[in-house]
Formats: structure tokens, sequence, C-alpha cells
């Protein structure tokens, strides 16, 4: 499963990146943590209110939130194109 | 003989005047510590982070915070490449590989699972108005 994120907060547009943590308490299981560039503010996962949000947990946009705009599952390529064929390829 | 007494009498006046000063700067000074206590937690590269907020606001573990391979370990992709369809680089039908589909505002994109995994978070723009600056991450 993946997760979209809306990145942009105040009429500012961010860029997330990983911060290099991880947080939970069994370590393989941990979930990634993340930063914004702009502030290096750290940003975590979470459900607030029954919504899954992203939440500034410290630094400049602590106790902010990001709303997560939707949840992909994975598929197969050939499974994405029949429900999306003119779906563009997006490459590192 | 009287005067040995009178001798006493400053210690008296001295020990409960230092009593005293304790008892009024004891609460403000320890208040004024706990605000400054701060937590960090420090990654592979040497970098301290300041968790203070995560802890006491979200009761999040220090020790819960794991690897800390440094900002950057893992590049996030600030600038994706958008293949379109008539593109030689568009990967034929057939192919078999899994990808993330994103379907929004009228755009549809998919993202190989394998670069996404190494790249953690695509930083994205998508065509129209509102929202369309969004991250995809795994």
């Amino acid at each position: 499963m993946a997760v979209v994120y809306s990145r942009e907060i105040d009429g500012k547009v961010i860029h997330l990146a990983p911060s290099g943590w991880t947080y939970g308490p069994v370590r393989k299981e941990s979930l990634f943590v993340l930063m914004d560039k702009e502030t290096e503010s750290l940003w975590f996962h979470m459900k607030r209110k029954g919504k899954a949000v992203l939440v500034g947990i410290s630094g400049f946009y602590a106790d902010r939130e990001l709303p997560v705009i939707q949840h992909i599952p994975e598929l197969t390529w050939p499974e994405w194109q029949k429900l999306h064929p003119d779906s563009k390829f997006v490459r590192d | 003989m009287k005067n040995k007494y009178f001798l006493w009498l400053p210690c008296f006046f001295v020990v409960w005047g230092i009593f005293f000063v304790s008892l009024a700067e004891d609460l403000p000074s320890s208040t004024r510590l706990n605000m400054k206590e701060k937590i960090f937690i420090t990654d592979r590269t040497g970098r301290k982070w300041d968790i203070t907020h995560a802890i006491k606001v979200y009761n999040m573990e220090p020790e819960f915070f794991h690897f800390g391979i440094g900002a950057g370990a893992i590049p996030s992709v600030d600038r994706p490449v958008v293949v379109e369809k008539d593109n030689t680089a568009y990967p034929q039908s057939g192919s078999d590989f899994s990808v993330f589909g994103v379907n929004y505002n009228g755009e549809q994109r998919a993202y190989p699972v394998k670069d996404l995994a190494r790249h953690e978070i695509f930083n994205e723009t998508f065509p129209g108005n509102v929202d369309q600056y969004v991250s995809v991450a795994y």
C-alpha cells in the first residue's frame, strides 16, 4: 500500500523526504518518519479524529496536518493498464 | 555569660534566611529546568534531532525511533520523469512488474514499486488548479 499526501501548506509547496528514521515499538515493523526539506520538521502518519493524516511531530510545522488524498494498492502493470489504458508512466 | 547567647542570634537568622530563600527559588527554578530540558536523538551521521515535541505532545518514545541512517540516505525524487504513452520508454503492455497507480485530477500515473521502494517519496505535480502538489509515499 502506498499513500498520496498533499504537500501544500499555507500556500507554500514543500518537498517531503525520508528523515532516515523509522518509528515503532518493533524495529522490523516500524514506519518511516518523514521530513520536509524546507524546514526539516518531522512528519509521521497518524489517525486523527478517525482520519489518516500526516502530522508534524516536531519543528516549524509541529501539530500541522497534511491530508491523505488517497491510499493506493499495488497492482501489476497489465492490471493497471486494463483499468487506465491512457495512464502515464513515471520513473525516478 | 549573657553575651554567649547573643552570639547564637545571627545564626538563627542565617538558617531561616537560607530556608526561605530556598523555598522561594525552588519552584520557579525547577519549572525552568523542565522547560529547558530537551530530548534529542542522534543519527548515524552525528546529527541531533530535537524530538521534545513528539515525546511531550504525541507521547512518542525516544527508544522507538530506529535506524537513523541520516537525511538524504534515501533520496526522494523531486523531478519525476513522466513518460507518455507514445514514448519508446513506455513499458510494453505485457510487461510483468508491479506499480502503484494514482488516478488524480483526471490524470493517471503509474509508479513502479521498485522505484518507490528505492526512493520512498516522489514529490509530484499533477495538472489542475487545486491540490496539484502531492507526495506519493511508500
